[in-house]
């Protein structure tokens, strides 16, 4: 820092002029960096919103269902075919459960994104029945038919 | 004279790796279409 003869002499820029520009390079690169992850974050939602759940639209009572299994069993298949839990549990990570959100209250909350997508993309919602989300292990109530917790 | 060692691939490896595995990942959680028939 402070007075730089040499660059004052030779006309150089200065050291304090070299910083300023690199903090301002490393400022953009971050900015940058910053707006990629934004947008790639941004896209992955909307396009999660548009495209990805709407899949579930045909039959999301079997979707949930399989959702309750795969959080409340240890082994959720039974021996069956593991495919369509699989499928299932890509509703874990479109639609992440909260930290301190139970079982029951994370499910109505899927199934609302779940008719809220189809409404959007299909302009109606679908009709989801008590097997959907009711018979689970939680002891804080079950679900009845039109979702409310009974 | 001596030849400066070799760098180790290892960590750029370790890098290309977890990249295509989280672009695999994303690709069948988002893109993927599991079809109507995948859910029993």
């Amino acid at each position: 820092m402070g007075f730089d003869r040499r660059a004052m002499a030779t006309g150089e820029p200065s050291g304090g002029s070299n910083r300023r520009r690199a903090m301002l390079g490393v400022g953009v690169a971050v900015a940058l960096v910053a707006a990629a992850l934004t947008a790639v974050f941004g896209v992955a939602g909307w396009y999660a919103e548009r495209v990805a759940l709407p899949r579930y639209c045909d039959d999301p009572k079997a979707a949930l269902v399989l959702v309750r299994r795969v959080l409340t069993e240890v082994r959720p298949t039974g021996g069956d075919s593991t495919w369509p839990y699989v499928v299932a549990g890509k509703l874990l990570y479109l639609v992440p459960q909260a930290e301190d959100e139970t079982l029951d209250a994370y499910l109505i909350r899927l199934r609302g994104r779940i008719d809220a997508s189809c409404t959007r993309a299909f302009g109606h919602t679908v009709g989801l029945g008590s097997e959907a989300t009711g018979g689970g292990r939680s002891t804080r109530g079950r679900f009845a038919g039109d979702g409310r917790l009974s | 004279m001596t030849d400066d060692p070799k760098p180790s691939k290892l960590g750029p490896t370790v890098f290309l790796v977890v990249l295509a595995a989280t672009l695999v990942f994303f690709w069948w959680l988002l893109v993927y279409d599991h079809g109507a028939a995948a859910l029993p």
